[in-house]
Formats: C-alpha cells, structure tokens, sequence
C-alpha cells in the first residue's frame, strides 16, 4: 500500500468517525433533518464550501481547464457568490423566517394544494438523484485512478461509507464532517494550484512560456470558438446561480442557521473565502499543458499531486478530492432521501405518520436511494465522461421551481397556478431541449437552464397574474412582518 | 457582537482583488479579459462585506 492509499484511507476513517461520533447528539427529526436549528456561521461556510466544490470541482474543472483555459468554466463562482449573497442576505432571511424542514415544505406553506407540493418534491428528487449519479461518477474516477478500484468495488464502497454516517446522523453529521472536509479542501488548494507555478519557475516564466505556445488561456473564451466560449459562459454563470439559489442541498442550509445574522455572515464568508481556494486551486490548471507530460487531461490532478509536490501533500490533496466528493454526495443523498421520505411518502401517502416512523423510513430511503445509484452507474451504459450532461440536467431541473420560490416569498400575487404551471411547464420543456440538444437537433451551446428558467420565470408572472390571486396569505404577510 | 465585521471583510476582500490585478498588470501580456475575470469572481465580496455592514448598523436581523 503506498502512501496515497494509506493517507486517504486514514482521512476517510477519521471522517466517518466524525459522522458517528457527532450522530450520537442527534435524536429528533428536528435534529435529523435542520440539526436543531443550531449552526454558526463557521459550519455554515464548511458545509457550503464543501458541498459546492465536490470532486466535479477538483477532477472534472481541472480536466476541462487543462484542455479549455482557465476562465471559461471558473467564472462562474462570480455568480456563485452573488447569488449566495442575496440568498443569505435577503431572500434566505424570509426561508429562514418559514422553519422549514425541507425544501418541498416551502411550497405546502406558500401555496394551496397537493400538486404544487407534488411537483416541487418529484423535481427535488429527481435532481438530487441524477446529481448524486454525477458526483458519484467523477469519484469513480478518483477511485480508479488512485486505487486502480473497478467501478463496483469503488461504488460498493463509497455508497456503504455514505449511508452509514447519513442514516446515523442525518444533517448534523453531515454538516460537522463537511466543515472538516472544508479544511482539508482548502489545505489542498493551497498545496496543488501553487505547485504547478512553482514547477513552471514562477509566474513570469509561466506567463512568458504559455504567450509563446499556448496564448488562447489569456483569453475568456479560452480555447473553442468566441460564440461557443461566451454561450458556455453564460450557461455556466446561470448554472451556478442556478446550483446556489435553486439547488435543496444548498438553500436548505438556510434552516440549519442558529439565526438571520448568522446566516448573514456565514455568505459574507463564503463571498470573500471561496473564490480564494477556487482561484488558487484551479486556475493554474490552465498552465497544464506547459509540462508536456502526455498525461490524459483527466489525470491531470492526481499528476500533479504525485509529480510535483511531496508524496505527503500530493497524499493530503488527494484525500481532500475524496472529501470533496463525499460531502457534495452526503448532503445530496440526505436531501434526496428527505424528499422522498417526508415530502413524498409521508406527505402524500401518510400524512399522520409519527415522527418515529418518519425517522425510521428516512432511514430506509437513504438505503433505497444509494442502491438506486449503485443500479445506475454500475451499469455499463453509463460511462464516466457523462458527468458533466448529468450535472447539467440535474441543475436544469432546478430552474423549474426557483421562480415559485423565489417570486413566493417576494411577491405577494405570486399564486398556486402560477407555481404548478411554471413547474410542470418548464420540467417539460427542460427534457425536451436537454434530449434534442444531446441527439444532434439544437447546436450543442443551447443553454438548458437559462431555457427552463427562461420559461418558469414567465409562465409563473403571466400565468399569476392572469388567474385569481390569493392576497390573503398569512405566510406571506407573517414573514414580511418581521421585515424592516 | 463586532458590528465593524462586514467591514472588515469587505477590505479582505479589496486587498485580495487589487494584489490580484497588480500580478495580473505586471506580468500578463493581454491583461483586460483576465482583470475583468479576477473582478467578476472577488467583487461579490467587497459588496457582501459592505451590505452586511449596513445591515449591522441599521440591525434589521429579525430573531
């Protein structure tokens, strides 16, 4: 066992016994879902960081980097930090007003009715899935590279380590874990994206040799065609807003935050902190080619962890990949299998379930819900490279009920038809594009999600204000109440 | 509670993003794409530290 196994194999430990050992305080659905209500702004940014970057962050954008330029895909964390900003500073203070347990319970509360409820949670559940598939498949990736691991081998054993501290200890082990994921993240950052300058004489050399042979990385559009680079730019951007403002494992940390300041501060953070470790980490991937190495892009990471720093902080970078892609999955899993347990099972089929029960089939669900992915990507048809369309898809989704959220909690004629309109509308209109783009028909840069946002944001305005509105809300004049 | 926090962050954040394009300034050879680059991503920082300033100050936080 070399030193890169040893390592993450230690890390891995070390963080399932976190999960665990943090499990033992968490009791209620209270704590399994929001734990309690009790996060500081410290656990806040972690588990964000953490959640956001995930190992699509450090396998796939260091890949695409390396092959595209450095700009093109991490402009987008500009967006990121916008939209976390008026999530945490605005719109996240009227959610947090709502206590919410879950995302879908948003829409039981705004809006009169089932179906809205009904639609809002399918979606959820859907894209937290189909997510789930696109990390789990970029750590496959690591798995395989690092450990020579097959595809079952790897599944079977990040599935198994996942569930056991998700099913234990619910968002509380989830959250702690992430937040030393986070440090272990940025320790990574700092060791790797430095590394690839220094090996290059510093930055004027680096600079002066990729002007002689690789000059399309000053550029924004990096190295594709000036129309497919900005269109990919602005899907990217949308994405990210998107993935921030939209995503249940995301916006649901705004019902862990002990209170408004808190998650206030916790996305002031987040703004100032996480562009740092995205800059520092990935962009010098872009200066990739210069070594020559005929390495395949998709190494380029585990490379430069083993070529060009020590062994024991190439070892620690890539343990924090593996930590990187555990705790998006962690937080996707639980959101999934809150979705289906309390929004769709409970809510639909058995609405004077116990809180026992509940807990218990929340249990049952994360089992459910990580053999369904171990169905998916174990099967040969789904290959690797299909990452980046399943990440795409899954945030697309998003854009079909962002606007009922977010048009529910600042507009007060924002209605149930407008909602159930805008979700069903634009989940049709995203499968539709998403399968036309991918056999051929539309060119490869139409943008999905500004599409489907496109389409939900409409739908949801024309059709409230052309049906009748429900003025009367307590929710809504209850949140605003409190609003200066 | 340190109602200068926002502040204080926010001129993290100016630091980071004028050493940025000082480097970027001095050794690029096509700078403009990459300042707008390094300003698009770092600036969400300088307006969240400020808004959050004024947030404190004028304590809208609900409990």
């Amino acid at each position: 066992m070399d030193i890169y196994t040893l390592v993450t194999i230690v890390f891995l430990v070390a963080f399932l016994a976190i999960g665990l050992y943090v499990s033992r305080k968490t009791h209620t659905v209270e704590d399994h879902f929001v734990m309690s209500r009790s996060a500081s702004a410290f656990f806040i940014t972690g588990t964000l960081i953490a959640t956001n970057i995930s190992s699509t962050g450090f396998i796939g954008f260091s890949s695409t980097i390396t092959q595209l330029g450095p700009t093109r895909y991490t402009i987008q964390y500009g967006a990121t930090m916008m939209m976390s900003l008026f999530l945490g500073l605005y719109i996240g203070r009227f959610l947090f007003r709502m206590k919410l347990m879950t995302i879908s319970e948003f829409f039981t509360k705004r809006y009169e009715g089932k179906l809205v409820h009904i639609g809002a949670s399918v979606v959820i559940f859907l894209s937290m899935t189909v997510y789930m598939i696109s990390v789990v498949l970029t750590s496959i990736m690591v798995t395989h590279g690092l450990f020579g691991w097959s595809t079952k081998i790897s599944l079977i054993v990040i599935l198994t380590l996942l569930t056991l501290f998700t099913t234990t200890g619910g968002m509380r082990s989830v959250v702690v874990t992430d937040t030393a994921m986070f440090i272990v993240i940025a320790a990574s950052a700092l060791i790797i994206g430095p590394a690839i300058i220094v090996a290059l004489g510093g930055i004027g050399s680096a600079v002066n040799q990729a002007a002689q042979s690789i000059p399309y990385i000053f550029e924004l559009q990096g190295n594709s065609p000036k129309l497919i680079g900005y269109m990919s730019i602005l899907e990217m951007n949308v994405l990210s807003c998107m993935l921030v403002g939209g995503s249940p494992q995301l916006i649901s940390r705004v019902s862990i935050a002990k209170s408004e300041r808190e998650l206030g501060k916790a996305m002031v953070y987040l703004a100032v902190l996480f562009p740092v470790v995205i800059i520092v980490l990935l962009y010098p991937f872009g200066f990739f080619p210069l070594f020559n190495s005929g390495v395949e892009p998709a190494d380029a990471f585990v490379w430069t962890c083993k070529n060009l720093v020590p062994p024991i902080f190439g070892a620690v970078a890539i343990a924090g990949v593996m930590a990187a892609a555990l705790s998006t999955i962690s937080s996707l899993h639980q959101q999934a299998a809150v979705a289906l347990s309390s929004s769709i099972i409970k809510d639909i089929f058995f609405p004077k379930m116990s809180s026992s029960s509940l807990l218990k089939l929340n249990r049952y669900c994360t089992v459910l819900i990580a053999l369904i992915v171990y169905a998916f990507v174990s099967n040969p048809a789904i290959k690797p490279s299909m990452y980046l369309d399943a990440l795409l898809f899954a945030n697309a989704m998003f854009a079909a009920w962002v606007p009922a959220i977010y048009l529910g909690v600042t507009w007060k004629r924002a209605n149930t038809n407008g909602a159930v309109w805008s979700i069903f509308l634009s989940v049709l209109v995203i499968i539709a594009v998403s399968v036309l783009r991918n056999n051929g028909k539309l060119p490869i840069w139409t943008p999905v999600n500004v599409i489907g946002l496109m389409v939900s944001t409409t739908t949801m305005i024309f059709v409230s204000l052309f049906t009748k509105p429900n003025l009367d809300n307590p929710v809504y004049d209850e949140i605003h109440q409190k609003a200066v | 509670m340190n109602r200068n926090l926002g502040l204080y962050w926010a001129f993290g954040a100016l630091f980071i993003l004028v050493v940025s394009i000082v480097t970027v300034a001095i050794y690029y050879p096509v700078k403009w794409p990459t300042i707008f680059y390094l300003t698009w991503v770092i600036s969400p920082g300088i307006v969240g530290g400020l808004v959050f300033y004024n947030m404190d100050k004028k304590e809208v936080w609900g409990k």
